[in-house]
């Protein structure tokens, strides 16, 4: 095992973790802010994956270019999940085993709707930089893997902007904070809680055109999202953006080096453990809860 | 107290409630004397529905040039028949379920099934061979796990090559890689994703290679890689770094994936597939007709070698099926896996599974030329189109269920009549293709 | 022991009542033999009346509600969801699969020796969570099932990894297989009312009241107390055993296991959508459960077989509208509907209970 090869691991891990990082973004909101977990948030990563790949299979149009559509699209796509089963969750009062039985009914339908919809064959969106690499010496970096780092952290940049700048990001951050209080000052709970999943989903979604670059496209692509995002999101801090994306940039690191050093298999033994670990001792991740 | 009564009253009501739902009795034609029903059952959704749906259009296209070439003869021409098609899900305790309650359903009826072709995936299978034991049908199946057919089945048929076979035409190529082409060769590995049958296959290459032919080749990675794979990196940054020169790759559709990850990361190893993905149309299609020439895989069967049906046949599949460039693995074993089937009837001399059963045993297939498809000859049956799924031309069920004739074969993507498609080009006396070095 | 938890029961009462849960005690003091048998008989006869096409699937049902209802007692009676089952379920069948083929070991003792081996997995699993609460707990336990699946592949020199261990079918009773389902469907019957008196023994015992205040309100059953942690880990010891003798069952019925078909999260999950849907902390909420989720992918099936992810299309849809239906659980809704068909008297006794 030479040196340079391991930097390689690093980083590509590190240039992967980036995007892993915004996928748990979109997690982390509606779990801290309305304590959802989004069974269903892979499957929102995968959804987005076939417009941005029938815009460029039949328009030729550029992932890059489908992220600015995907995003809002999937906004409005998350608002209306909100209404037809999230909204009737907090109705009920359902308690979060119901929750949770609710959101793995959705993620099993949609994988399957994906199927069903788009068929079993497998497809591949070949970019005009998807075989790019730059070559630093003897470290290979791969195009489509840099430029969805670049994205992601664009995006995770937008996305704390929002939540600090803006008057509508910051009564949310009020609502997690502060349920009551946040009433009191005049704020709607449930305005904020679909603003939220909303743009919970909506960042899955913007995922989604930096994924196509570089991974095959097949309804099933989802599922071992949604778990590596809970992880991401419990390691970073619950309801923590730069707490999900950092953790999203160690799991990235942590992964690509132990699938080197050891086995892929192990490197997620080793993974679970870690995450097993920072339950343990350090619960509130590396951020704690709200660290803007 | 009274909750209990609340449970009773309502389970019983829920259970009539849907036992009127699940198939019941009456909903079928009464069966008629002169036809021979088969099953098919296999995964339709979920996972694995891409290698069901392929396997029921080859099933679908034998039924039909059965029927087509005169039936069952010694049945008076009978004709033959898909009784229903059962979609197993992917998960095995479903799929058990589903075909058992089929099975049963069938029975109450006075329904004769003869035979169950053709199923696939070891894991989906494995669950379905008691429920086949049970009800004394004879199921055939195409898959490699070797242990399938080592734990005194009766009625299990394996229309593939064991995974040893599959793995050996791997090796095979590999030491005449060594021998002829790339006598330097000394750094080999293997990649599988880890799920039963790739990881099998990996691991009976080994065999083959360090204590069966003792190669003087290191093995110097073993890499499986999950069935979730996101992202290739690491796993490609692993083979490089062990600096295999050529790699034996098993698995299914993120193969695609895998192998464009590792050309942008400049890595270019001679790839030796194990089964299926590397001969799907949509390799092609992903890769290009330059990217798939030359390629090589081992796998269980071909449609183009110097089987006299092969190119009638893939005509007729494409005729049918104008998005699929040529017929596949899963469709041939399909369409062999009928025929086969048929002739256990014809042997039979009657849709009596356990009669069919004996007579899939007594079975023995042989080539010889397209006409002559259904003649006997030497107590054997010539038949091209039961054989299309083994490239040793010969058909002999053991007591285990295995054809004593298995091989596997050795492919390779080759410019035929213009367009891009593989071809056998092992063992040599099979085919009339050669191999190819660029 | 009887007559210990009636004076247990005396000196609680009060607690009790104030607590609103004077149900407990009206369901310990009249244990209802005769319905319970009425039901126990009809479920025993009905090989006899259903269509044999239905047999394999209820025994599904059974399957599925031993699981679930093993699920419940720490998922709902100890207040600790769990979806991480599957590492038990697996021990319980790789342990004795492993015993029978390399030491020609019955599984009828291979399966007690496989649910001995998931105490101390399950210890492990506990005993450095249950600090943990809600989503957190969860997360742990779905993480740490899938290390031990993780474990299960990589060890492939004892496990044989992805590549699974065939079982031979003999379909003789020695080695736990029968010939016919007609032979699972009593096994399996037997293993689904064992658990479901287990979990109603462990529901209205001293030990139950005491889950009962943890789950409540933890800090104070502490604070009076209740050890948490102990009783919770009894419920998971207790749960770990009996998933995992449906594992060995499960080996034997199935003539295959590999990492995937028995410790996959797809099972924990399945184990605790039927164990929520049915109703948690009931005790027969995991058998309404099971029957739905089974049912629902047989109908399914009917219905959809052809259609390419129809079938789990369906299940994913029902499960949603079930859950916004009804989200305390489906049993409820059953006891709700057989209320609103029966007399005004039981709705007097029942109305002042706490739902």
């Amino acid at each position: 095992m030479e040196v340079h090869q391991i930097i390689q691991a690093v980083v590509n891990g590190l240039l992967l973790g980036g995007i892993y990082g915004l996928i748990a973004i979109g997690l982390t909101l509606p779990f801290g802010v309305m304590d959802i977990p989004n069974f269903a948030h892979g499957e929102f990563v995968m959804l987005a994956m076939y417009p941005t790949f029938f815009l460029w299979a039949a328009f030729g149009f550029d992932p890059i270019l489908s992220v600015p559509i995907v995003i809002p699209l999937f906004f409005l796509i998350g608002i209306g999940v909100y209404y037809l089963i999230l909204r009737r969750l907090f109705i009920v009062n359902a308690s979060p085993p119901a929750r949770l039985l609710a959101l793995a009914g959705l993620s099993i339908f949609l994988f399957n709707f994906a199927m069903y919809k788009w068929g079993t064959t497998h497809h591949v969106l070949k970019a005009s930089y998807g075989m790019s690499a730059i070559a630093i010496g003897p470290i290979i970096i791969r195009v489509p893997l840099l430029i969805s780092f670049v994205g992601s952290v664009i995006l995770t940049l937008l996305v704390m902007l929002f939540l600090n700048k803006t008057f509508t990001g910051k009564a949310l951050l009020a609502t997690a904070q502060d349920r009551e209080a946040a009433i009191l000052m005049g704020i709607n709970p449930w305005r904020m809680y679909m603003i939220c999943f909303g743009l919970g989903v909506g960042l899955a979604a913007g995922a989604a055109p930096f994924l196509c670059t570089f991974q095959v496209i097949f309804p099933t692509a989802g599922i071992s999202l949604t778990l590596m995002a809970f992880v991401i999101v419990i390691l970073g801090g619950l309801g923590s953006v730069p707490g999900a994306y950092l953790g999203g940039l160690v799991i990235g690191m942590t992964e690509s080096v132990i699938s080197l050093l050891l086995t892929p298999e192990l490197a997620w033994v080793a993974i679970f453990t870690i995450f097993v670990l920072i339950l343990l001792y350090k619960p509130k991740g590396f951020f704690g809860k709200w660290i803007k | 107290m009274k909750k209990w009564i609340r449970v009773l009253i309502s389970s019983v009501l829920i259970m009539g409630l849907f036992s009127c739902l699940i198939p019941s009795p009456g909903a079928d034609a009464a069966p008629k004397a002169d036809k021979v029903l088969f099953l098919f059952a296999h995964s339709l959704s979920g996972a694995y529905a891409w290698l069901g749906q392929r396997e029921l259009w080859g099933t679908q296209l034998a039924i039909e040039d059965i029927n087509r070439m005169g039936g069952i003869k010694s049945l008076g021409g009978a004709r033959v028949e898909l009784y229903k098609i059962i979609d197993l899900t992917s998960d095995p305790k479903v799929g058990a379920a589903a075909l058992d309650a089929e099975l049963a359903a069938a029975k109450s009826k006075g329904v004769i099934i003869s035979a169950i072709a053709t199923m696939d995936i070891s894991g989906m299978t494995g669950p379905c061979i008691p429920v086949a034991e049970k009800h004394g049908i004879p199921l055939l199946a195409s898959v490699g796990m070797s242990d399938l057919t080592e734990k005194g089945a009766k009625y299990f048929f394996r229309v593939f090559p064991r995974n040893e076979y599959w793995a050996k035409a791997q090796v095979d190529f590999v030491k005449l890689l060594k021998e002829r082409y790339m006598p330097g060769l000394k750094k080999l590995a293997t990649a599988y994703q880890e799920t039963a049958w790739p990881t099998d296959l990996a691991a009976q290459a080994k065999v083959w290679i360090v204590e069966k032919y003792k190669l003087p080749v290191d093995i110097v990675a073993e890499v499986g890689y999950p069935k979730d794979l996101v992202d290739a990196t690491p796993f490609i940054t692993k083979l490089q770094a062990s600096g295999a020169e050529v790699v034996l790759l098993n698995g299914y559709a993120e193969v695609l994936h895998i192998l464009r990850a590792a050309d942008a990361m400049r890595y270019r190893p001679l790839w030796v597939g194990g089964g299926g993905f590397f001969v799907q149309p949509e390799f092609l299609k992903e890769r290009g007709p330059e990217g798939v020439r030359g390629v090589t895989c081992a796998m269980s069967c071909n449609h183009r070698w110097s089987n006299p049906i092969a190119d009638e046949v893939n005509r007729d599949y494409i005729k049918k099926y104008p998005d699929y460039p040529f017929i596949d693995e899963h469709a041939v074993s399909g369409y062999s896996g009928a025929w086969i089937a048929k002739y256990g009837v014809e042997i039979a001399g009657s849709p009596d599974p356990t009669k069919v059963r004996d007579g899939l045993r007594k079975l023995e297939l042989i080539m010889g030329p397209a006409k002559d498809e259904g003649k006997i000859k030497g107590g054997a049956i010539i038949s091209p189109r039961g054989l299309f799924v083994f490239p040793s031309g010969r058909l002999k069920f053991n007591e285990k269920g295995d054809n004593i004739h298995m091989t596997g074969c050795l492919v390779q993507w080759q410019e035929v009549q213009g367009k891009m498609e593989p071809v056998m080009v092992f063992p040599e006396e099979s085919t009339p293709y050669k191999l190819k070095t660029k | 022991m009887k007559r210990e938890m009636t004076q247990e029961m005396e000196m609680h009462k009060e607690t009790i009542e104030k607590m609103g849960t004077h149900r407990y005690a009206k369901g310990l003091a009249r244990i209802p033999k005769v319905k319970v048998g009425l039901f126990i008989l009809l479920l025993a006869s009905m090989p006899l009346f259903v269509p044999s096409s239905f047999v394999h699937y209820i025994n599904l049902i059974f399957f599925f509600t031993a699981l679930s209802a093993a699920w419940n007692v720490i998922s709902g009676f100890g207040g600790q969801l769990s979806l991480g089952h599957s590492a038990f379920f697996a021990v319980g069948a790789y342990t004795s699969t492993l015993l029978y083929l390399h030491y020609g070991l019955t599984p009828w003792i291979g399966m007690i020796a496989g649910a001995f081996l998931a105490l101390p997995t399950a210890f492990l699993i506990g005993y450095p969570t249950f600090r943990l609460r809600g989503a957190y707990f969860v997360l742990a336990t779905l993480a740490l099932a899938e290390v031990i699946r993780r474990l299960l592949v990589y060890l492939k020199g004892v496990t044989k990894g992805s590549v699974g261990i065939t079982l031979p079918f003999l379909g003789d009773l020695r080695v736990l297989q029968f010939r016919s389902e007609r032979g699972y469907y009593y096994l399996l019957l037997l293993m689904a009312l064992v658990v479901i008196f287990v979990g109603w023994r462990v529901r209205y015992s001293r030990m139950g009241y005491f889950f009962l205040a943890i789950r409540e309100e933890q800090d104070a059953a502490e604070a009076l107390g209740v050890n948490p942690k102990r009783y919770k880990m009894i419920a998971l010891l207790i749960s770990a055993f009996l998933t995992a003798i449906a594992g060995s069952i499960y080996a034997q019925w199935a003539c295959y296991i590999d990492p995937d078909a028995v410790c996959s999260i797809e099972l924990s999950v399945q184990i605790a959508l039927a164990g929520i849907l049915g109703g948690m902390g009931t005790v027969w909420g995991p058998f309404a459960g099971a029957t739905i989720f089974v049912l629902s992918q047989a109908v399914g099936l009917t219905l959809m077989g052809g259609v390419v992810g129809g079938v789990y299309m369906l299940y994913g849809m029902l499960l949603i509208v079930a859950i916004l239906i009804r989200p305390q659980g489906v049993i409820g809704l059953l006891e709700e509907a057989y209320r609103a068909l029966s007399k005004p008297l039981s709705k007097k006794l029942t109305a002042h209970v706490r739902p």
